[in-house]
């Protein structure tokens, strides 16, 4: 190798999701969940979802394949794939003899790249993916080579549908092609915390969870202020935050922690998509990007929380003449 | 009656805190996060449930439910 390896930077050099066509409301899913009429109503008016993508014949892979497609265009000619992580928040995807890293990356023509799932973080596990495979290109990857982040997941069984009090999840996918120096968006920094305490997921105590809601707006504050830190940068130095699509509730509690602007957090996507595990802050990010919105130069910053539970917060200074 | 419907959602919230023995009429409910977002369907039960009747959603507006006053008149006036 004969490089210097902390000094590199991980750059994302392409970003892509994709969304399954079908479309339903939230009511449309009420029988299906077990969701009365209250439940429906508050997830509607004060969480602010609307519609969601869900699509239960539509296999796995032809809803991972779309987006990794996709940001598979942007790989040079001489570049190779060395890794492929495949990040999901259900722990489940596939029946136990099915390693989907495998075989998406057998999909995607990619059969010497190293293929590994990455689950832990839950939520957050598509960044936590990227910061890993920026790692293990800065330790052992050749000159020039690439990774791969995989995500998505459908909400196959109304167990993982249904956050309680919380979202309602939906399909989505994303992916985005990584390599150390490249000419796309900057990483400049990540930074995560998880709470062990909360690692029941949801069977936690009644108390457990009135305790994790008081703190879960502060604790993405403290996540984010120490990505920034990290970084280097205030918040009024970024342009916007990028979130996840949990619902407007929670999110109108840590942007009165944070002492922002409501329009400092991207939320437009809250009511369209909802909640779609792993990908929701690539799902936005495409967003801005084909809607002309982020802004050469300027700094963004992707967050997301996990059941379990981990705080997520990455600072990338987008650049237009990149891949991204 | 309608100041015996507020204290049973006052007493529902107060039951969450035990630190807090009182609370304002004009405390934001969800910005000081008495109420937090995963409490908000019991919320709205306690209030079905005090005020005798189902709320109706497309009525309605998150401001509505900012403080004990807004309750109060949104729903027990």
């Amino acid at each position: 190798m004969g490089h210097p390896t902390k000094d590199r930077r991980i750059t994302l050099e392409r970003i892509e999701s994709y969304l399954p066509e079908r479309s339903v409301r939230i009511e449309e899913l009420g029988e299906r969940l077990g969701l009365h009429r209250a439940q429906l109503g508050v997830f509607r008016k004060f969480y602010g979802l609307d519609t969601l993508r869900f699509d239960p014949e539509l296999p796995l892979l032809d809803l991972l394949r779309p987006a990794a497609r996709a940001a598979l265009e942007a790989l040079p000619e001489d570049g190779r794939v060395d890794y492929l992580a495949y990040a999901h928040t259900t722990q489940a995807v596939a029946p136990p003899d099915v390693d989907i890293a495998q075989v998406v990356g057998a999909d995607l023509g990619l059969p010497d790249a190293e293929a590994f799932g990455f689950s832990h973080q839950a939520c957050v596990s598509s960044l936590g993916a990227i910061e890993v495979l920026g790692e293990l290109l800065r330790a052992e990857g050749a000159e020039g080579a690439y990774a791969l982040m995989v995500t998505g997941e459908q909400a196959y069984s109304p167990m993982v549908q249904h956050i309680p009090n919380t979202s309602i999840m939906a399909d989505a996918a994303a992916s985005c092609l990584i390599t150390l120096d490249g000419e796309g968006d900057v990483v400049r920094s990540f930074a995560i915390r998880t709470l062990g305490e909360y690692a029941q997921w949801l069977e936690l105590t009644p108390e457990q969870n009135t305790e994790f809601g008081e703190q879960y707006g502060r604790r993405i504050a403290d996540t984010i202020h120490e990505a920034l830190a990290e970084a280097g940068l205030t918040l009024d130095e970024v342009d916007l935050v990028i979130p996840h699509n949990v619902n407007k509730l929670a999110w109108r509690q840590t942007i009165k922690e944070l002492e922002v602007e409501p329009e400092k957090v991207f939320l437009d996507n809250v009511p369209r998509f909802s909640h779609t595990y792993a990908s929701d802050v690539f799902v936005n990010y495409t967003t801005l990007r084909d809607e002309g919105r982020l802004v050469d130069g300027a700094h963004y910053l992707l967050v997301s929380v996990g059941l379990g539970a981990t705080f997520g917060a990455m600072v990338i200074t987008h650049r237009a003449g990149g891949g991204a | 009656m309608s100041s015996a419907g507020i204290d049973k959602v006052r007493d529902w919230i107060l039951g969450r805190h035990p630190e807090r023995t009182e609370l304002a009429a004009d405390v934001d409910l969800i910005e000081s996060r008495l109420v937090d977002s995963l409490a908000f369907v019991e919320l709205v039960y306690t209030i079905e449930d005090a005020a005798g009747v189902e709320i109706d959603f497309d009525a309605i507006d998150i401001e509505d439910f900012q403080t004990l006053a807004t309750i109060e008149k949104a729903f027990f006036a």
